[in-house]
């Protein structure tokens, strides 16, 4: 067994963790010894659910969705886990930014070793060698309502069992998912087994891959604004009303986002889940996949990033207004980032639609919701590129072009060059220098 | 709660407020050492401007902002608001006169609750319009012993006399948020008494299609995704199904309504303990943040309620969502496992049952997602003095609202539920249901009775609005099963 810095045991995953994982800072990622054995554990009870005289256990036994009723031997089972991940993989649209759908891979990995998922410890350690590879998922970014992320996860498990068709980014490239593993020297194919097809798409880790990032670019840009708010003051006050009451209020209502989000990180979100009686497991159905918590919040954020967006936009019209520096560029550049993040704010979670024959007749959109977060979080990014674009403008008009190069040490932007080249760039230094994640990679 | 209350300032609690609300609070006190902030540690940059260079008169000045037409919001929010501006008082005592204090504590232990006008819109024309009550404000009104009185004939039966109030004093008073303060606990209290009603009309809606109890199994909440919000609704269904024949395989087979064993129920029934815990998460975020503010009740600028109780609107939404597709179930004989089709009680054809009842509740619901843009949409900032427009009273409106048209959208649930309940066990008459789901039907029935052959169903729909509303249904199965968590 290769030695790994940093073991997952489903209990403790916070968006920090991910984060730095992501980056490489915690080394290679390993499955904890405990909840290897927990899976181990659970394991045993689904074989012996795969022998004669089993009880009809929904995703051991039985098909998907309104097909539940429809009885599968094991053998079939097993066959079928080869192509049902097929017609699950719905989506269009571009592609989401590979460094979440690989993030979704770690963030499913620590849910699976709970050990209430009945999974094989196997399973998790191929997800966890696709992740530290540097693998990700090429999955399509529209399609999901957020009640179970089936589509995408259902990528995500056509990668890990190395299905024909299944494509990932590596490197940067779009390649099919055998051929990257073959390069790498990885097995090409790991066959999936009973329940292992299901116990992966089920719940919606992909909408919570989406709001880790959500949650981390809010964090960066909390600070980015503030840094801005040095090189703004630099020979001059600029007070804009309430500002301070509006900061506490939002950090403060983030705090619930973090939370939430952390303790969303560590829950079991398949079906069914598998507990522990007197002589073995018993597999209890429920509506786990549900993150009715993780939409709200989403939603929640693009409310207090539009409350942030009124007073960033006063503060650009202050520049014009009080100092009589010509941004009308950039205010009208940054107006309609301000008209972006305000028609976001319509909360994904208060809508649901039927789908699947009415069975499925309440869903989150929590999905939708934390892309919209991720959508307002990059127009608020630019937003603050506007101001610090401003801001270097007023500096030059008065001679203080070197306090932006103290705060932000190697942007390398001219601020005598045009406003929408000059937000643009900075836009682009910031993304790089906090690691800000956007929902649809720049990689084509 | 009959030991006085001894209000020094700081000691205000979210369960005092409840009491109040529920009519049993107990006289108050002030304390005789509370604490007395000094004024230079108030923060003042943002105080109203009215009162400056004013030449009218203060109650004019006062007037300039208030409306005295249109409709009255319940007097517990003005009731709420006065304990509020009581307790800041006391904690202020040096910005305001004695007699103002007393004014205010003879107010709230005589339970003259203040029916403010719905059509005041902001803090500043709320704030002024209890001002001018607690002054004398002879045709503004108040409830008190039962009755809406005008504050004239209020002074006139009391002997009270018109308060004289200081400029700087008016400015203090008309500067906090107490309104929008008191309207978000009123809310809160709302909306707990629609979750607990909500997880009620899902206890009778699984009687009624015999529905699969393993969803609620208390595993799957306190270890699977163990959210606290989620446990307790998980339980709260539980202990209503309690000793339930129908929810059983055996009741599902005796009825005769599915092929074979039931794998699950559709996500509308087996997601309730995620969804409405979601719902319960929203409200108690808000309930954390007003523990705070009750004793340090913010001057006009408080965006935090703002944020979360457009929240609370999402979530209370999203509780309509559901027990709109919960009601729609039960219309269709295929989804509800074999219920007549419609729900029509004899003689289908000739009878039409609920389809257009539960209609209702989807264009109710449909008004009510309207309410779902939040107050952070629209820019804040003042075009002329460029300063920040907070929204929070614009919110706790928008919440009030929307708890309205979620009364209805539930009232339409029970009233199909109890439907469901009655045809299911007219063919299966010697099944039980559970112990709480039997009270809510039989409670539920004092008030309105099976739908048997076509009869005018706003009456009955306007009936099953109030059984929510009054919380009787609730009530019932409180005290049969004790207090749902």
């Amino acid at each position: 067994m290769k030695n790994t810095h940093y073991d997952i045991d489903g209990y403790s995953l916070t968006v920090e963790h991910i984060i730095q994982a992501v980056r490489g800072e915690l080394g290679m990622v390993g499955l904890e010894p405990a909840a290897k054995a927990r899976c181990d554990s659970s394991r045993e009870q689904i074989t012996r659910w795969l022998g004669e005289d089993a009880p009809v256990v929904y995703g051991v036994n039985t098909g998907l969705g309104n097909l539940k009723d429809t009885a599968l031997s094991p053998q079939e089972h097993l066959e079928w886990n080869k192509t049902i991940p097929y017609p699950h993989a719905a989506g269009m649209g571009e592609y989401l930014n590979p460094v979440i759908t690989r993030a979704s891979m770690l963030i499913r990995a620590n849910v699976l070793s709970r050990g209430y998922s009945g999974v094989r410890p196997e399973l998790i350690e191929r997800m966890l060698d696709i992740f530290n590879h540097g693998i990700a998922p090429a999955v399509r970014g529209l399609g999901s309502t957020g009640l179970s992320d089936l589509g995408p996860l259902a990528h995500n498990a056509m990668v890990v069992s190395g299905l024909e068709e299944a494509e990932v980014f590596y490197n940067g490239r779009q390649m099919r998912a055998q051929a990257c593993f073959e390069s790498l020297g990885m097995d090409t194919v790991f066959s999936l087994e009973c329940k292992e097809v299901l116990a992966q798409m089920n719940g919606s880790t992909m909408t919570q891959a989406i709001a880790i990032f959500a949650c981390h670019n809010m964090q960066q840009l909390l600070s980015i604004e503030e840094k801005i708010g040095i090189v703004l003051n630099q020979g001059r006050q600029i007070r804009i009303d309430s500002k301070e009451h509006i900061d506490r209020a939002v950090d403060k209502a983030f705090a619930i986002i973090l939370n939430t989000v952390n303790f969303e990180n560590n829950i079991t979100c398949d079906n069914p889940l598998l507990f522990e009686v007197e002589d073995g497991y018993e597999a209890v159905m429920g509506c786990n996949c549900s993150n009715t918590q993780v939409g709200y919040v989403m939603d929640l954020l693009n409310i207090l990033i539009a409350d942030k967006a009124n007073y960033i936009m006063e503060l650009i019209d202050c520049l014009e207004r009080e100092e009589g520096i010509g941004i009308r560029a950039i205010r009208e550049i940054a107006l309609a980032k301000v008209r972006t993040i305000q028609s976001l704010c319509l909360p994904a979670s208060a809508d649901s639609i039927p789908t699947k024959g009415n069975q499925e007749d309440h869903v989150e959109f929590s999905f939708g919701a934390s892309r919209k977060a991720l959508k307002a979080l990059s127009a608020y990014q630019f937003l603050l590129s506007c101001l610090l674009g401003a801001a270097a403008k007023a500096n030059r008009v008065r001679g203080n072009e070197m306090k932006v190069m103290e705060v932000f040490p190697d942007l390398n932007v001219d601020a005598a060059g045009g406003s929408a080249g000059l937000a643009a760039g900075i836009n682009h230094y910031l993304a790089e220098k906090f690691f800000l994640v956007s929902l649809i990679s720049e990689l084509k | 709660m009959n030991a006085p209350l001894q209000l020094n300032g700081s000691n205000l609690t979210m369960e005092d407020m409840a009491a109040i609300l529920a009519g049993l609070r107990a006289e108050i006190k002030i304390a005789a050492h509370h604490h007395q902030t000094p004024v230079d540690s108030i923060q003042s940059d943002r105080k109203p401007e009215i009162f400056e260079g004013n030449e009218k008169s203060l109650p004019d000045v006062l007037r300039d902002y208030v409306r005295y037409d249109g409709e009255l919001w319940p007097s517990e929010i003005g009731l709420l608001s006065l304990y509020l501006l009581l307790n800041h008082s006391i904690k202020h005592s040096g910005l305001v006169s004695e007699a103002f204090v007393e004014r205010v504590l003879y107010f709230v232990n005589d339970r003259i609750a203040p029916c403010l006008h719905k059509e005041n819109m902001t803090e500043l024309s709320a704030m002024s319009e209890l001002a001018l009550i607690l002054y004398g404000e002879e045709d503004l009104v108040c409830h008190h012993d039962g009755k809406i009185k005008t504050v004239g004939e209020l002074f006139r039966e009391t002997g009270l006399n018109k308060l004289s109030y200081s400029r700087e004093e008016a400015s203090f008073i008309t500067n906090l948020c107490c309104v929008s303060t008191a309207m978000s606990i009123y809310a809160l209290s709302a909306a707990s008494r629609l979750t607990k009603t909500a997880d009620i009309c899902v206890a009778m809606h699984l009687e009624a299609i015999r529905g699969e109890t393993g969803a609620f199994d208390r595993r799957l909440h306190e270890l699977g995704r163990p959210y606290t919000s989620q446990i307790e609704v998980a339980e709260n269904v539980r202990r209503m199904i309690a000793d339930s024949e129908f929810t059983t395989e055996r009741g599902r087979e005796a009825f005769g309504g599915d092929n074979g064993p039931r794998c699950q129920d559709a996500i509308s029934i087996r997601a309730v303990p995620q969804t409405h815990g979601g719902v319960r998460d929203t409200a108690l975020w808000l309930k954390r943040q007003l523990a705070e503010d009750i004793n340090a009740i913010p001057e006009n600028l408080n965006p935090l309620p703002g944020y979360l109780l457009d929240l609370l609107t999402i979530g209370l939404i999203d509780l309509g969502n559901i027990s709109e597709r919960r009601s729609f179930r039960l219309l269709d004989s295929k989804l509800s496992y074999g219920l007549p089709m419609n729900l029509v009680g004899e003689n289908p054809g000739f009878n039409h049952g609920f389809p257009v009842i539960q209609a209702s509740a989807t264009g109710i619901l449909a008004e009510l997602k309207l309410l779902a843009v939040p107050n952070a949409s629209f820019s804040k900032f003042d075009s002329i003095t460029k300063k920040y427009m907070c929204t929070t009273f614009a919110s706790a409106i928008k919440v009030l609202n929307a708890i309205s048209l979620l009364d209805k959208i539930l009232g339409i649930e029970m009233f199909m539920s109890a439907q469901g309940m009655d045809l299911a066990k007219a063919k299966l008459a010697d099944f039980e249901f559970g112990v709480g789901s039997r009270e809510a039907l039989r409670v539920f029935r004092e008030h309105v009775q099976l739908v048997t052959v076509n009869r005018f169903a706003s009456p009955d729909m306007v009936t099953a609005e109030k059984v929510v509303r009054e919380g009787i249904v609730l009530q019932g199965v409180e005290n049969r099963i004790g207090e749902l968590r």
